[in-house]
């Protein structure tokens, strides 16, 4: 059953009436951009606070939270630092189900702004108004029209709810994150930038992802911990159910502590936390290119049911080199069964093309690009197979052949293209809109094939071996 | 004693590190196999224990004060008969004497001599974030030169007691080489869950390194234990 954190954070994400304390009608403030951004996205009960305003761009406005006549489900709160707590304790006097602090200026400053924080945070839990932030940039969910970001960030980012949810440590990662991500063709179920973590923290925004049914793949970028036990819990129960895709910075910060065993001093905190890595099943990436390049692969592929790999490539051939990657990160390529092997002969032209694995197109490829497709085909018909690694030219009509075979068949494929993102942008757009796993390296094709075939064989496991 | 009894015990005696003795009695409650030990006092109790451990048999200093007993020449092993005990019991007196002169010094344990296996470690740690965290490895002299380990959040599952055994460099030496067997690892597995239940359990236990710890193609006995408390 889910726990009173997940409702209440489901009630945060979704909420139907939203105050914003702070609302203006002044250019480039931004009581204006979050007031913009709130009615652009369609939120449906906006009340602006502003004791000086009785409207603002047309909405009725507001002199305190309690003037509102209405339930508010959240709170936005734009006020400077010093005004917070008073505000945390009126939004626990209206039953204000949650708020979200803007302002900086407390724990990242020292233990003064820290013991504030806490207090925040101790007032809202306890008083019911549970608390995001302080020190973020909130909310992000595209489906119920919920986004506490200035709308500045926010133009141009794809509406359409999707199911990829995510929170970060980091708030200005948390905008690259939603960039990138759209830009693969990925959308959000709810986004969440943590802040300072008075309250609400990474714990219980992993333990709502796992249960929010719009959810299925979910990403992360995390510093520290606030109840690392908690963590551990609730990422070993997601984890069964849903890849979480983490970027843990700080992983060497921490040194040598005092210990009086073997154990204590070779118990560093990134040998804890990769140990947590594997025990969650946690998909741990340490670059921007790692985190985007498994989000897409994880949200569009099929987990696959082993570590065997096929490859096949096209005309340019580094069918052999991408092998070499394969067994680095410890995937297998098995010898295609006999039956495979007629039947590639069957298509392929005998001159210029090889059949086996690597399979090499050739030449072929180019006159028929269909070949790609057909090659494909066969290959995920071998029982020996699990998924299958794509190395393709970047002619369009071949790529239109690989993105037909990819959605036709339910093995995971993924598909390295000889084309530089920089100079061909237009290539991976139209990759990316077809939910084809895409990437101009194959190097980086190898490695998410090895990741989804890890948190595969972690799923298996917890499927039958646990005791 | 029960384990928390151990400990109760050793609190009222203002001690955070458990002697060999306690640290053994502890693991002997949690259901891990220890060799046996005998304390002593004098030379002619060491005699008379000799006699029950059998031989060849192992005299180790007993003293709250000294944690590195080798270190200090405190541990004499392969002791054939009772005459080599006489000798090791004068040598580890004077030795441990002169190299701490101020150390409280209860006499000698003596234990049987566990036949030779392979040796591994297993520990327990305290983690600010995660709490206890459970250790693999290597054990004897190579957790200092190797650090061939792998560690664990507790609690355990029996999957992770597996990965943890499987998951050190070293893997292979467990499966048996060059003709040796197979050492028995569904027993390690065994250690690292109890080990971990009770530190899960326990949050008085701060670390503890059961090194080394020999395994054999049946089963696995811990030579060697520490446990410290914390605060």
């Amino acid at each position: 059953m889910p726990s009173q954190t997940v409702e209440q954070l489901r009630r945060i994400c979704n909420a139907e009436s939203v105050a914003l304390v702070g609302a203006s009608d002044k250019e480039g403030s931004f009581g204006r951009l979050f007031l913009e951004g709130l009615r652009d996205a369609g939120c449906r009960k906006i009340y602006p606070v502003n004791p000086k305003r009785d409207e603002i761009l047309g909405i009725t406005a507001y002199p305190s939270i309690s003037a509102v006549p209405d339930q508010i489900d959240l709170a936005i709160l734009l006020t400077p630092t010093g005004v917070v707590l008073d505000l945390v304790r009126e939004c626990v006097a209206n039953k204000v189900k949650g708020a979200v602090v803007f302002a900086s200026g407390f724990g990242e400053l020292g233990p003064e702004g820290k013991e504030l924080e806490l207090e925040i945070g101790r007032v809202g839990r306890e008083g019911g108004t549970r608390v995001v932030g302080p020190n973020c940039i909130g909310l992000f969910n595209p489906k119920a029209g919920v986004i506490t970001y200035p709308q500045v960030l926010m133009k141009g980012i794809p509406m359409e709810p999707g199911s990829v949810g995510g929170f970060s440590q980091s708030g200005s990662f948390v905008d690259y994150l939603v960039w990138f991500l759209a830009e693969k063709g990925l959308r959000f179920s709810t986004i969440v930038s943590c802040g300072n973590e008075c309250d609400l923290a990474a714990e219980d925004y992993l333990e709502y992802f796992g249960e929010d049914a719009q959810t299925r793949t979910i990403v992360a970028y995390m510093e520290g911990v606030k109840d690392g036990r908690r963590f551990f819990d609730v990422a070993r129960e997601v984890g069964r159910r849903k890849p979480i895709i983490l970027w843990k910075g700080g992983m060497s910060a921490q040194g040598a502590k005092a210990a009086a065993s073997h154990t204590g001093k070779l118990a560093g905190s990134e040998a804890v936390w990769r140990a947590m890595f594997k025990q969650t099943g946690i998909i741990d990436v340490t670059s921007v290119a790692e985190v985007v390049d498994c989000a897409v692969a994880f949200h569009f592929l099929p987990l696959p049911r082993g570590r065997r790999v096929a490859v096949i490539g096209g005309q340019g051939g580094t069918g052999v080199a991408t092998a070499d990657n394969c067994y680095a990160l410890g995937l297998e390529l098995p010898a295609l069964q006999d039956g495979t092997v007629a039947r590639l002969r069957e298509v392929l032209p005998p001159v210029g093309t090889s059949v086996g694995n690597p399979t090499d197109t050739g030449v072929a490829s180019l006159l028929d690009p269909s070949l790609y497709e057909k090659a494909i085909e066969i290959v995920a018909d071998d029982a020996g197979v699990d998924m299958i690694m794509v190395i393709s030219t970047p002619v369009p009509e071949c790529l239109d052949h690989v993105a037909a075979a990819a959605k036709a068949i339910a093995k995971p494929l993924a598909v390295s293209v000889y084309a530089l993102p920089e100079s061909e942008p237009e290539i991976y757009a139209g990759l990316a809109a077809k939910g084809v796993a895409a990437y101009p390296d194959p190097k980086r094709a190898v490695y998410v094939l090895a990741r989804m075939a890890e948190y595969a064989g972690f799923r298996e496991r917890g499927a039958t071996g646990r005791c | 004693m029960t384990p928390e009894q151990i400990i109760e015990a050793a609190r009222r005696g203002g001690r955070a590190v458990l002697t060999e003795a306690e640290s053994k009695e502890l693991l002997r409650g949690l259901g891990i196999r220890t060799t046996q030990m005998r304390a002593a006092a004098t030379r002619d109790e060491a005699v008379a224990a000799s006699h029950e451990v059998g031989y060849p048999c192992v005299l180790k200093v007993a003293s709250p004060d000294i944690t590195h007993k080798s270190d200090a020449g405190g541990v004499k092993v392969g002791l054939a008969d009772e005459h080599a005990v006489v000798a090791a019991f004068d040598a580890i007196l004077a030795s441990c004497r002169e190299q701490y002169p101020e150390a409280r010094i209860d006499g000698v344990t003596v234990q049987d001599m566990a036949p030779p296996g392979l040796e591994v470690i297993v520990g327990m740690a305290t983690d600010p974030q995660f709490g206890p965290v459970v250790m693999f490895g290597l054990g004897g002299v190579w957790v200092e030169v190797l650090e061939d380990v792998s560690f664990k959040v507790a609690p355990l599952t029996r999957d992770d007691a597996r990965a943890a055994v499987g998951e050190i460099r070293a893997a292979r030496l467990l499966d048996g080489f060059r003709g040796s067997d197979p050492v028995d690892k569904a027993a390690l597995e065994d250690i690292l869950l109890r080990v971990s239940e009770f530190a899960a359990a326990t949050p008085a236990v701060r670390e503890m390194d059961l090194n080394p710890v020999f395994a054999y193609p049946d089963g696995a006995v811990a030579v060697d234990a520490r446990v410290i408390l914390g605060e």
